[in-house]
């Protein structure tokens, strides 16, 4: 009798033991996928760089979206009038949050030069003021607006973030740089651009808007 | 009367509660509508989390202060083996985590943390207070060695599902908090284990004299609590999609809070589960209110914290009756 139940015990035992290393297994085969190291770094493991990324953003990705922008006239009325539909029709938001961005565009003519920017008078109507960021911007509009740049496709914050401080560069070298002597007030202005917008702010501060393109008629008489 | 006096003190912080519901609902149009509710259930699932795993070492007569830096841990560690995987150049293998293998890799994180504490104060006799105020900064440097210092983000839809997801029109994280209060209940009403944690507390050489294995149970009772707080960071990470180095700051005051409130003496043997939820629930609704009705946040501070002076003393003054 007692041999027969130490028998048992340790049957039991084995059989515990047995299927702990089953659940052990199973878990760990749901949990884990092994690769070759340098299959996965010949996929994806490039050296990052922000700058070639945001070069080959704002050539190839950033174009084919430009004609998706909204016009700034009337996105401003629908902000205005129902912000959570222009936010759901207009607005683009990386992860959660209550930051959106919009890709916009626009003409009007500059009514001042101001310290960051110069403040543009909307056509055709002329009612709103927006201001066009030229100077000391660190906004993350463009690359959120656009909608290509994907948060999850980068292994930190900072190399996502440093995407932004490269566009932004390339604004001020490609964009701006160029438009400097046509900034005067009285004169045209078309553009195309980005904003960000926080769905909480209850009443409509000055929207500023980073160029991502810049024309004015004058520039052929330069 | 006695029998009026006795369920009044059982049931205060459930009282308590319903006065705060019954007068919030006057003062605020918002606060008794169905989205509020489950905003401050969403709210309160974390703390509920950690909190559990708080009553059952207050119960033992210990104390936890490592709750929050070993959540930030955890989910930073889920959420970096999920994005990056490990890699092994010697043996030219990479280790990739599913959303399974985060969720496990989180919870086994939170355990061997708690077991660290669990071993340092039974078998190293380092006091409760003094071992977790040590991993309590230990495991925060791990948190800020393991991200950079920086948040790791963009974590997937599937994982985000943990804490922003709905199930059955409840969000999820109210159903995980729901399922693990259900079996710390049980745990703590209806094994041996909970009957153990209960005498330890009460008298810890009775009941070591008695046969309890004193050091065991309570080490586990520190792995449970490491679990349990990884639990809530794997919802913290899940909520906000990213992993951020200093999440779950300040989170072992409101689980003490919670703990207190929620009636659980704080030298031990004397409390329960779903007392500490009342206590979380408490805080939940305080929190709440007191941004509904347009408070301060410095006034949010002071306020919370003569709730929970006003919980001691009447647990110190009930306690001496």
């Amino acid at each position: 009798m007692w041999m027969h139940t130490r028998l048992m015990a340790k049957l039991n035992n084995k059989i515990k033991g047995l299927l702990s290393l089953c659940l052990a297994v199973i878990v760990l085969g749901l949990s884990i996928r092994l690769k070759p190291l340098d299959e996965i770094k010949g996929q994806s493991h490039k050296e990052f760089n922000a700058g070639d990324f945001a070069l080959d953003f704002w050539n190839r990705s950033l174009p084919r979206v430009l004609d998706t922008a909204a016009d700034m006239e009337k996105l401003l009325a629908l902000l205005e009038s129902d912000k959570k539909a222009a936010i759901e029709t207009h607005g683009k938001s990386v992860g959660i949050g209550a930051q959106y961005s919009f890709l916009v565009k626009g003409s009007g003519t500059i009514e001042h030069i101001a310290s960051k920017g110069v403040l543009l008078s909307l056509a055709p109507s002329h009612k709103d003021t927006v201001m066009i960021r030229t100077r000391n911007f660190f906004s993350n509009a463009i690359r959120d607006a656009s909608g290509v740049v994907n948060v999850s496709d980068f292994p930190s914050t900072m190399e996502f973030n440093e995407i932004s401080g490269e566009i932004n560069r390339l604004v001020q070298q490609q964009v701006i740089a160029d438009h400097l002597d046509l900034f005067e007030p009285g004169n045209p202005l078309e553009f195309v651009g980005a904003f960000e917008l926080d769905e909480n702010t209850r009443k409509a501060a000055l929207i500023e808007i980073i160029p991502i393109r810049l024309n004015s008629p004058l520039i052929e008489d330069r | 009367m006695a029998t009026v006096r006795k369920t009044v003190l059982r049931f205060q912080s459930l009282f308590a509660l319903l006065v705060m519901i019954v007068i919030m609902s006057f003062l605020s149009d918002k606060f008794l509508t169905v989205d509020n509710g489950w905003n401050v259930m969403r709210q309160i699932s974390v703390n509920v989390c950690i909190s559990m795993g708080m009553t059952l070492v207050i119960l033992t007569g210990g104390i936890d202060l490592s709750v929050g830096s070993i959540l930030a841990f955890s989910g930073a560690f889920a959420a970096g083996l999920l994005k990056n995987g490990i890699e092994i150049p010697a043996l030219n293998l990479f280790i990739g985590f599913t959303f399974v293998g985060a969720l496990v890799a989180g919870i086994a994180a939170g355990s061997a943390l708690g077991t660290i504490n669990g071993l340092a104060i039974t078998r190293f006799k380092v006091p409760p207070f003094v071992a977790t105020l040590a991993m309590l900064t230990m495991a925060r440097g791990l948190t800020m060695l393991w991200t950079g210092g920086f948040p790791i983000t963009g974590l997937g839809e599937t994982f985000a599902f943990i804490g922003t997801g709905w199930f059955a029109g409840i969000p999820m994280p109210v159903w995980i908090t729901a399922i693990l209060v259900i079996l710390m209940v049980v745990l703590t009403r209806r094994t041996p284990f909970g009957r153990h944690i209960y005498a330890i507390g009460g008298n810890e050489d009775a009941a070591f004299l008695s046969g309890i294995r004193v050091d065991r149970i309570k080490t586990k009772v520190y792995i449970l609590a490491g679990a349990l707080s990884a639990v809530g960071g794997l919802i913290v990470t899940s909520r906000l999609d990213s992993a951020q180095p200093n999440a779950g700051m300040g989170f072992e005051l409101d689980s003490i809070a919670a703990v207190v409130i929620g009636g659980t003496s704080l030298s031990g043997g004397k409390g329960s589960v779903l007392g500490t939820v009342q206590g979380a629930l408490i805080i939940g609704v305080l929190n709440n209110s007191l941004v509904l009705l347009n408070v301060s946040p410095f006034w949010q501070q002071v306020i919370k914290g003569l709730v929970i002076l006003l919980a001691v003393i009447t647990d110190r003054l009930s306690s001496k009756k």
